[in-house]
């Protein structure tokens, strides 16, 4: 029978401790993250996971995207909505759970902010064409046939069927500025569910930032410079837990007879929004919300939008104007690193 | 020390060494750049110049290694987005030609002091 010395044992131990701290340190946060790329919804998104999840995670995260984007988009024919803006003026249609959770939250935001953000904005749009292969300057007399079939109070819906009419031929139901929040937020039920707490859901620049980075250290999130290329930044916030979202002209133009036309459309005049804004971020919980907000705030203006932003709860502010001014909301005073010496932070004149 | 003991003592720093090593080298590793194009992946070491070219559903995009960067240098797209990002060196920088459905991602490599775990445009 093997004897084990007292000094043995205690080596052996040493061992034991050794083997199981350094494997608690492989395994316990400094793993390399999990990334996947694609391009869905119109845009590049990418999804990075910082705990360990099953592999198939990634995938399913993706496929629902590609569930969202076959639901809700309206730049190929085919899709959900496409089919129920084709039934405009024909009364009620069933549509899925996603696309009436959707439509209802962006019929609500249409309503609180009086048409600002107007989720029957689809014929502007798509007379327009910004950031397709057809955009042009339209006339105005085709600018008022369009505006006549915008304007939500022409929605109707019914909960308990998640049916909607669209009161008049030709009205179009346009989700792009809510349906990427939307997705972010179905993105991080996905990874939460397979057990993971850290992750960075980024949707073309929707930014949403689960949990912390590490125990005690928020993610780092940068606000795109509006002149630059993007990956650019004019300055870092730090958050926990929290979504990024930023409306901006930068992202979406084309240039007219030495005018450039942004891709961000008051429903009130059937023009670009032109208020000297470059660019509005929403920091908050709910990505669809921030999407929304982002656009709403934008349309506000400086003034009114950033007390629309001081008016809600738990939602913070970043707005840029065209002379590299940046003002931020009450909760982000002491939370906004400028890295740009270019742009000053300043109050309200 | 009796045979045994050696053997715990190697033991225990070998698996301390190995883990030590791991960790370090999964926060400075070289440099990759992964280039998603037609439903593929590919992944280059940065080291190495390279001239590579990409066909997707509206042509050919260019991608140039050189020095230790990657860039876009050409694509049949209409907002060239993805050649004015220049050139990128280390995570997290990255492109994408929507139209021609190429991404370009620098996916290892030790960022910037500073550099912001995501961009919010």
């Amino acid at each position: 029978m093997y004897y084990r010395s007292p000094m043995s044992q205690r080596l052996f131990a040493i061992s034991v401790i050794a083997f199981v701290a350094a494997h608690a340190a492989f395994a316990g946060g400094s793993s390399e993250p999990v990334r996947k790329s694609g391009i869905v919804l119109g845009t590049a998104c990418t999804v990075t996971v910082y705990d360990r999840v099953p592999a198939r995670t990634l995938d399913e995260v993706f496929q629902r995207l590609d569930d969202i984007e076959a639901e809700m988009s309206i730049s190929y024919a085919g899709t959900e909505l496409d089919t129920l803006n084709a039934e405009a003026g024909t009364g009620f249609h069933s549509v899925s759970q996603d696309t009436f959770t959707v439509i209802d939250r962006a019929l609500e935001f249409s309503k609180e902010s009086s048409g600002r953000f107007d989720l029957t904005i689809g014929p502007l749009v798509n007379l327009w064409g910004i950031g397709t292969d057809h955009a042009r300057l339209p006339s105005q007399e085709e600018i008022d046939a369009a505006k006549a079939l915008v304007g939500y109070e022409m929605v109707s819906i019914k909960r308990e069927n998640h049916e909607v009419s669209l009161a008049i031929p030709g009205m179009v139901i346009d989700l792009g500025g809510i349906g990427k929040g939307y997705a972010a937020d179905e993105a991080a039920k996905i990874i939460r569910a397979a057990g993971a707490e850290r992750a960075i859901i980024n949707l073309g620049g929707n930014v949403l930032a689960m949990g912390e980075k590490a125990p005690g250290t928020p993610w780092r999130v940068g606000v795109q410079h509006p002149d630059r290329s993007r990956g650019a930044i004019v300055g870092v916030i730090e958050v926990t837990n929290k979504t990024v979202v930023t409306s901006g002209i930068y992202e979406r133009y084309f240039e007219a007879g030495g005018k450039r036309y942004h891709h961000i459309l008051d429903p009130d005049t059937g023009y670009p929004v032109d208020n000297g804004l470059a660019s509005v971020s929403v920091v908050t919980d709910s990505s669809m919300d921030a999407d929304a907000l982002s656009t709403i705030l934008f349309a506000e203006g400086l003034e009114k939008g950033m007390a629309f932003a001081e008016a809600r709860d738990n939602v913070e502010a970043i707005f840029i104007d065209r002379e590299d001014h940046i003002y931020l909301s009450s909760g982000l005073q002491d939370n906004f690193e400028l890295t740009d010496s270019e742009f000053e932070v300043t109050s309200l004149p | 020390m009796k045979p045994l003991d050696i053997g715990a003592i190697t033991l225990s720093l070998a698996v301390t060494l190995a883990f030590t090593v791991r960790l370090f080298s999964a926060s400075t590793g070289t440099p990759e750049v992964e280039i998603q194009a037609s439903g593929t992946t590919y992944l280059y070491a940065m080291d190495r110049d390279q001239e590579l070219d990409f066909e997707g559903p509206i042509g050919i995009t260019h991608v140039s290694i050189n020095n230790g960067k990657v860039r876009v240098v050409s694509s049949p797209c209409r907002d060239k987005i993805c050649v004015n990002a220049g050139w990128l060196n280390a995570y997290p920088d990255w492109t994408a030609c929507l139209p021609n459905r190429l991404i370009l991602r620098v996916v290892a490599g030790e960022p910037e002091q500073g550099t912001p775990d995501a961009v919010s445009f």
